[in-house]
């Protein structure tokens, strides 16, 4: 568990680099829940974003959390569970912490102090551990069912390998 | 240096890694490994700077969720120049803030290269 503390004064007031972060992090987080508003309805077409998929067709950890968001944003939870796992769970994050920081940046003082777990480098591993498995066990669905073979052809690099063996070959 | 450094830097969990190895690790597992990376780094940063600066459940999806790497990558630059103050060169690791929030939305791995060799001299210093 982390023994460091935020700087505070004894009433809350936080200091200008503790407003500058929560108003960054609020802009980030409620970005990206009116941005799943937003993109909702062009998601399926639009371009793709990871730089993993689209150079050599894997998608990374991370990948479905955009499909997932403008699922949740659509009321399509059970497609946003597919899209991925942990996506409904961060929108809420996100649609709590988004609000709660720019209010905390706008007064520049704390309303709530974030639960020591949020500091936890073994809960963190703990999370980190489940994102891992649920990406491994993804991977091993899409190779089995055959998704990753057409997502590599179609990458960037599965492109130039192809382009290059028809020409020698 | 003074009493007080060796003391913070006594709390600083050993992350050390070449750089590079950061790239084709990150590389070669797809993304997995900067989860680990991410969380590591958030710990030794966050004890470097002596405050809780990076939450380790941003770390989490920081290695991969675009919208949190450049958040996780801004926090990153402020606390190097905490960093900085430790390896005394506070005013140089302070103006990496703007290029690696750049590079944290473009190339994140370089921008993890960047902050792995910064920390890396941390524990140089120490030795």
């Amino acid at each position: 568990m982390n023994s460091t503390k935020n700087r505070l004064s004894p009433d809350g007031e936080l200091d200008s680099r503790s407003v500058r972060n929560r108003a960054l992090g609020a802009l980030v987080c409620l970005g990206a829940i009116v941005g799943s508003f937003l993109y909702a309805p062009c998601v399926t077409h639009g371009p793709v974003l990871c730089l993993s998929r689209l150079t050599v067709g894997l998608p990374c950890p991370a990948c479905g959390l955009t499909r997932s968001f403008c699922a949740v944003a659509q009321g399509h939870f059970g497609g946003a569970f597919a899209c991925h796992l942990f996506g409904p769970a961060l929108f809420v994050l996100f649609a709590v912490a988004g609000p709660l920081w720019l209010v905390e940046a706008i007064r520049r003082r704390r309303i709530v102090r974030a639960p020591r777990f949020f500091f936890s480098t073994r809960v963190a591993m703990f999370f980190g551990a489940c994102l891992a498995l649920y990406h491994v066990a993804r991977l091993t669905v899409m190779a089995t069912d055959g998704q990753l073979l057409v997502s590599a052809e179609s990458s960037l690099a599965g492109r130039l390998f192809l382009s290059v063996v028809h020409t020698f070959c | 240096m003074g009493q007080s450094d060796k003391g913070a830097r006594a709390n600083i969990p050993v992350f050390k890694n070449e750089p590079v190895l950061v790239l084709i690790l990150g590389l070669v597992t797809c993304g997995l490994y900067l989860i680990y990376w991410n969380i590591k780094m958030a710990d030794v940063l966050n004890k470097a700077s002596g405050r809780e600066v990076i939450s380790s459940l941003v770390a989490i999806f920081a290695g991969c969720c675009y919208p949190l790497n450049v958040y996780f990558y801004y926090l990153a630059g402020q606390c190097l120049g905490d960093v900085g103050k430790l390896i005394g060169k506070e005013e140089e690791l302070k103006g990496k803030s703007t290029i690696l929030l750049v590079l944290g939305i473009f190339v994140p791995m370089v921008a993890a290269m960047i902050v792995q060799g910064h920390v890396n001299e941390l524990y140089e210093k120490q030795a």
